[in-house]
């Protein structure tokens, strides 16, 4: 046997999405190395609000997933207990107007079909949920199914379990430099810039960087990295008690659009600070800050809730969600490259997504039928095969 | 509040010693120069002005007709810099009692000298009232002619506790004792570095040593202070513990002292304020202190264009070094701002004047911080629940839990799992803590992510809102 360490299987990405995948993987019964260039959720992972989302989802694969995951997340609890700070808070979908209200009315009667609970609220019954908001606003859809963690604590303590129990091993600050091939191009490890850990299977769980370890690999997985914002403020009672958002987001979400879009969401977190969100822009990985962005955040986040004026900022942090031209995720084996498999391209939904995607990979390097078809997440959806 | 330029040539930020040299110089041309500092008055740290005190003007900038055209507006905070082009953007905010006046400068050149602020170490019951660092008593002292307390006992490492004990006792306070936990044999291994630049302070010195003997004060040499109490859980200092300590700073068992006072200083030397050095993404390196340091050239040009730095931010050297730095980086504003037709080389005996002095400072700063170091490996072995972020209340248990059981291998990842760091203070007092505790030594990547804060004080969403509207 070649030296380095054997394991059934290797995880590359420590973030959130990495996390579930071990770990599901480790209740499988298989032994797992989970490998990060850093340390624990230190890329998208750490960079995000820790939103388990099914509101802003269109009805289809990535909404059956967002399903499965929310379900699959309030199990997790049980497993990793109240560390990671989860709060089935529900969300708000706010239209400013009577028109954007009438969509979003019209967007969730389709999401009931496919199973999420979307109750239209306004007026009293809309500040009784939530007692800041601005009363101007025409009307809202409530999404109770709606969920947040503080996915640094997640991933970690989901990690750390494995850990405990004997099932994974962690090699943070360890970068991954090449995929190991046998016959007919199989995975058989992967290269760090200090050893080989040899493995039948290799999950790519590297977010932002999968399409760089696809390309070790040699295929194709077309992940680019969109920037995003976020403001803190200080501290505070709790003020906003849901995850409140404009209808704009859910447009933004979707969209082609390269150039800063913003929309307001707004969201209290455990420690009492706020945090103001959403901008997205493809800038490529350029961190340079654009004070704009920030003025126009804290504007419309005003305006979701006036109250916040005097409220001050603390801080700002960014980060870049991955995400694929037709921002669907890449989850599955790659056909092209036997015992290879993605977890990748969750673009800004990786810590609600991570659950069932981490559930489905375990299922299929198992053998077994996966609760969700992954034929829509398939690698080779986009076409080239060989890079 | 005075109307502020929106342009200028020169933006000095900090009106300390390097910041108004800087100032000096660069307004030698005519050039527009505008300094911005956070404090009521001009001086900065060392040169502190209380209200009644003459206005402070750096040696040598007798000319006051350059000081006429200077705008110096106080009682603005620098919160943010970014590049627009070929300028500048500076964005301020007004002090506490104005923290809705925001305002944006765009500069040609800028100079930042925003000076050092005291390194804190985290020991058990360290965030009692009555605790405080010893430049935060130096300035409550000096700014408002405030004693920290009725009976004080200076802790921490360097020569700055013996400036803080002077301080006390000139202004009429007690001090128990000065309690410094470095070994002074440590300064015979750096003797031939220290003795040139030494010699010159050594009027200082003796100054010291004057008012340890008249006043009877003890100074402990390799002595640390290990616990901090008070009647209760959150009650005020009523005594603090010293030990003798080993050379990693380690307590040895059985030495324990205890002082009755209400008050205690620590200082364990400084950490640069980097803030907007770190925004402008400046390159930075790790200077003899184990602090981060902006990298200068030798016109004191930061690796991004146009942005100098001077004092501290370059390595803490004190306030000669501040001064020197400060003059050569006005000198260059001046040189970068003049058109091509009009380029001149600066005086060269005037340079090389100024370079040799600063390169004698900057030896006796490396010299001082060798012979002064600040270990951290102690600082995991105090009681769990000591709190290492006191804004988040973070104890010491949760830290090591992090790194040991969560797999957080650097500070970020702490800071993420923890929130240490992320309070109001945005990791000023525990980053230097923080690092201490990561495994292995410290990167200056890691580093600069604990010195990157992208705004630099609090301020009200709804000020924010309407910059964006203007």
């Amino acid at each position: 046997m070649p030296s380095g360490q054997n394991y059934d299987a290797i995880v590359i990405g420590a973030g959130v999405v990495g996390a579930c995948c071990a770990h599901y993987l480790a209740e499988a019964g298989l032994c797992v190395g989970v490998v990060d260039r850093g340390s624990v959720a230190a890329g998208t992972t750490g960079a995000g609000e820790g939103n388990i989302l099914v509101s802003d989802k269109e009805p289809g694969a990535e909404l059956d997933l967002a399903l499965l995951s929310q379900r699959l997340w309030t199990e997790l609890i049980d497993v990793i207990g109240s560390a990671c700070e989860l709060e089935a808070k529900g969300g708000i979908a706010v239209g400013y107007d009577p028109s954007t209200f009438e969509h979003l009315q019209q967007f969730a009667a389709k999401q009931r079909d496919s199973g999420v609970i979307a109750t239209e609220v306004t007026g009293g019954d809309l500040l009784a949920l939530e007692p800041h908001l601005n009363p101007e606003v025409a009307g809202a859809i409530y999404y109770p199914q709606d969920m947040q963690t503080q996915p640094m604590l997640a991933a970690a303590h989901l990690i750390a379990r494995g850990v405990r129990v004997g099932r994974i091993t962690l090699h943070t600050n360890t970068d991954v430099v090449g995929i190991r091939q046998g016959d007919g191009g199989a995975v058989t490890g992967v290269e760090t810039a200090r050893e080989t850990l040899w493995a039948p299977i290799v999950v790519n769980a590297a977010g932002t960087w999968g399409g760089q370890i696809a390309a070790m690999a040699g295929v194709e997985v077309p992940i680019l990295p969109r920037r995003g914002f976020i403001l803190v403020t200080e501290p505070l009672p709790t003020t906003v008690h849901r995850k409140v958002y404009s209808a704009q987001y859910v447009a933004n979400v979707a969209s082609d659009e390269a150039s800063l879009q913003t929309a307001a969401v707004v969201e209290g977190t455990e420690s009492g600070t706020i945090l103001i969100g959403a901008s997205r822009e493809r800038v490529g990985f350029d961190r340079t800050r654009d004070w704009s962005i920030v003025s126009t955040l804290a504007a419309q986040a005003l305006q979701l809730f006036p109250v916040l004026e005097k409220v001050a900022l603390m801080r700002t942090y960014g980060g870049f969600r991955p995400y694929c031209p037709d921002h669907m995720p890449v989850i599955g084996p790659d056909a092209r490259v036997p015992g290879l498999l993605h977890a990748c391209g969750h673009e800004g939904a990786g810590v609600g997504l991570a659950a069932a995607t981490g559930h489905v990979i375990a299922q299929s390097v198992m053998g077994q039928t996966t609760s969700i078809d992954l034929q829509p997440f398939a690698a080779e959806r986009f076409g080239a095969l060989h890079v | 509040m005075t109307e502020l330029a929106a342009e200028c040539d020169v933006l000095v930020i900090g009106a300390g010693a390097a910041g108004l040299s800087a100032a000096y110089e660069a307004a030698a041309d005519g050039n527009r120069v505008v300094v911005i500092d956070a404090n009521a008055r001009p001086g900065g740290q060392y040169h502190r002005r209380g209200v009644k005190d003459p206005p402070y003007f750096p040696a040598g900038t007798t000319d006051a007709q350059r000081w006429a055209n200077i705008a110096t507006y106080m009682g603005w905070q620098a919160y943010a810099a970014d590049l627009d082009g070929d300028l500048v953007v500076v964005r301020l905010r007004g002090d506490e009692r104005h923290r809705n006046d925001l305002h944006a400068v765009s500069t040609r050149v800028l100079v930042v000298a925003t000076g050092a602020v005291d390194r804190q170490l985290a020991i058990p019951g360290w965030q009692r009232p009555g605790v405080m660092a010893g430049g935060g008593a130096q300035s409550l002292i000096k700014g408002s002619g405030v004693l920290p307390g009725r009976r004080t006992l200076v802790t921490g490492t360097g020569p700055f506790l013996l400036a803080v004990t002077a301080a006390i006792v000139q202004a009429g306070g007690e001090v128990a004792a000065v309690i410094e936990a470095n070994q002074p044999r440590r300064l015979i291994r750096h003797a031939a570095q220290l003795m040139p630049t030494g010699l010159m302070k050594s009027g200082e010195a003796l100054k010291f040593a004057a008012i340890l003997a008249r006043h009877r004060i003890p100074y402990l040499t390799g002595h640390r202070v290990t616990e901090i109490h008070g009647a209760e859980d959150d009650a005020a200092v009523a005594s603090a513990v010293v030990h003798r300590v080993d050379e990693q700073w380690r307590p040895i068992e059985g030495s324990a002292r205890t002082f009755e006072v209400d008050c205690v200083t620590l200082g364990f030397g400084f950490t640069a304020q980097l803030d907007l050095l770190m925004q402008l993404d400046c390159e930075a390196v790790q200077s003899a202190d184990g602090g981060l340091a902006v990298c200068v050239d030798d016109n004191q040009m930061t690796s991004v264009p146009r942005v100098l730095a001077a004092g501290e931010t370059t390595g803490v050297g004190g306030v000669d070094l501040a001064a020197v730095e400060g003059r050569i980086a006005g000198i260059q504003a001046c040189h970068l701002l003049r058109t091509d037709g009009q380029r001149t080389q600066p005086d060269s005996k005037v340079m090389t004047g100024l370079y040799r002095r600063r390169g004698h400072l900057r030896r006796f700063a490396k010299a001082l911080a060798l012979s002064f170091p600040t270990p951290t490996a102690w600082v995991a072995e105090q009681t769990g629940d000591t709190m290492v972020c006191r804004c988040e209340e973070v104890s010491l248990t949760t830290v090591l839990e992090a790194r040991d059981d969560l797999g957080a291998t650097d500070a970020r990842a702490i800071k993420l799992l923890t929130r240490a760091g992320m309070g109001w203070c945005q990791g000023r007092m525990c980053s230097y803590t923080v690092e201490g505790l990561c495994p292995g030594p410290t990167s200056v990547a890691s580093q600069k992510a604990a010195a990157n804060r992208p705004i630099g004080v609090p301020i009200p969403l709804g000020a924010v809102a309407k910059q964006g509207r203007a």
